[in-house]
């Protein structure tokens, strides 16, 4: 496991399982938000994400939580290693969506840049929520599917096949 | 402006109008994506794989410059398309890692 793409629909907790399987593995951890927005929740150029989003797939060792664009995750799943796919029913992504809500009007939630609006960010992820778990969730399911055989692959389907994924991580 | 740069500022806009047209394409599924809508390519995707083709292909007649060797030796390495409507990649998802791999070459 040097390679690790974690993925799936909003609320989650994949940038939670991304931070403790850094912690556990030691392999450097990087988030996609922070990479496609700066602090204050402004987007960077497109380009400009693609190309440091290429320059990160380079390095030898790396665990990276988040979607980016349809090309970058699916340039993403062909070098990583391992894929971690988290598949929860749909109401538990949303109301885990809604916990983040109230939790981050306190404290800003894992992975987020610094100062981002919270609530445009969980109204626009119930957007994505929706449109994740009509297009992107059975696009999803097909690649997890098709790479077993090359890529260690994780199909998480609960908090409780995370937390035991993560057990397994840690007592190897 | 150099000629030069010309060059490499119609390169970043076609990546950044490539990147935009994908985003778009990724709201719509499977079957919205491959239905046939008397395009010159068929489907949306069918136009996207015609894009990937035509761009190997001319990628593909720069990398024999003796100035090219080096830097599109990626893109020399790729099988040489069959035909201009070849469905490289039936997915969204893989055409679109294609692209990438395509437009940062170099």
């Amino acid at each position: 496991m040097q390679k690790v793409a974690i993925f799936g629909n909003a609320g989650g907790g994949k940038s939670t399982l991304a931070k403790q399987l850094a912690e556990a593995t030691s392999l450097p951890l990087y988030s996609l938000d922070k990479i496609k927005y700066q602090a204050g929740g402004k987007e960077v150029p497109h380009t400009d994400y693609l190309r440091a989003h290429s320059d990160l797939l380079g390095q030898e060792a790396w665990i990276i939580d988040g979607f980016g664009c349809v090309p970058s995750a699916w340039e993403r799943f062909a070098a990583a290693d391992t894929l971690i796919f988290i598949d929860m029913p749909l109401l538990t992504h949303g109301l885990w969506v809604t916990k983040r809500l109230l939790k981050g009007l306190f404290v800003n939630p894992e992975g987020w840049p610094e100062n981002s609006p919270i609530l445009k960010g969980t109204l626009n992820s119930y957007r994505v929520l929706w449109l994740c778990h009509t297009k992107l969730t059975p696009a999803y399911r097909k690649l997890v599917s098709d790479s077993t055989e090359s890529k260690n692959v994780y199909h998480l389907r609960s908090p409780r096949a995370i937390k035991a994924f993560l057990n397994d991580v840690r007592s190897e | 402006m150099s000629l030069k740069s010309h060059f490499e500022l119609l390169a970043t806009y076609n990546q950044w109008m490539n990147g935009k047209v994908y985003e778009a394409a990724s709201r719509l599924d499977a079957d919205e994506l491959a239905k046939d809508r008397g395009a010159f390519f068929g489907s949306i995707l069918g136009t996207l794989n015609h894009i990937v083709v035509a761009d190997t292909i001319w990628l593909k007649r720069f990398a024999v410059h003796p100035s090219c060797e080096s830097t599109l030796r990626e893109v020399a390495d790729l099988p040489k398309p069959t035909s201009l409507n070849q469905m490289v990649f039936n997915d969204l998802g893989p055409l679109g890692a294609g692209w990438i791999k395509l437009s940062s070459a170099g």
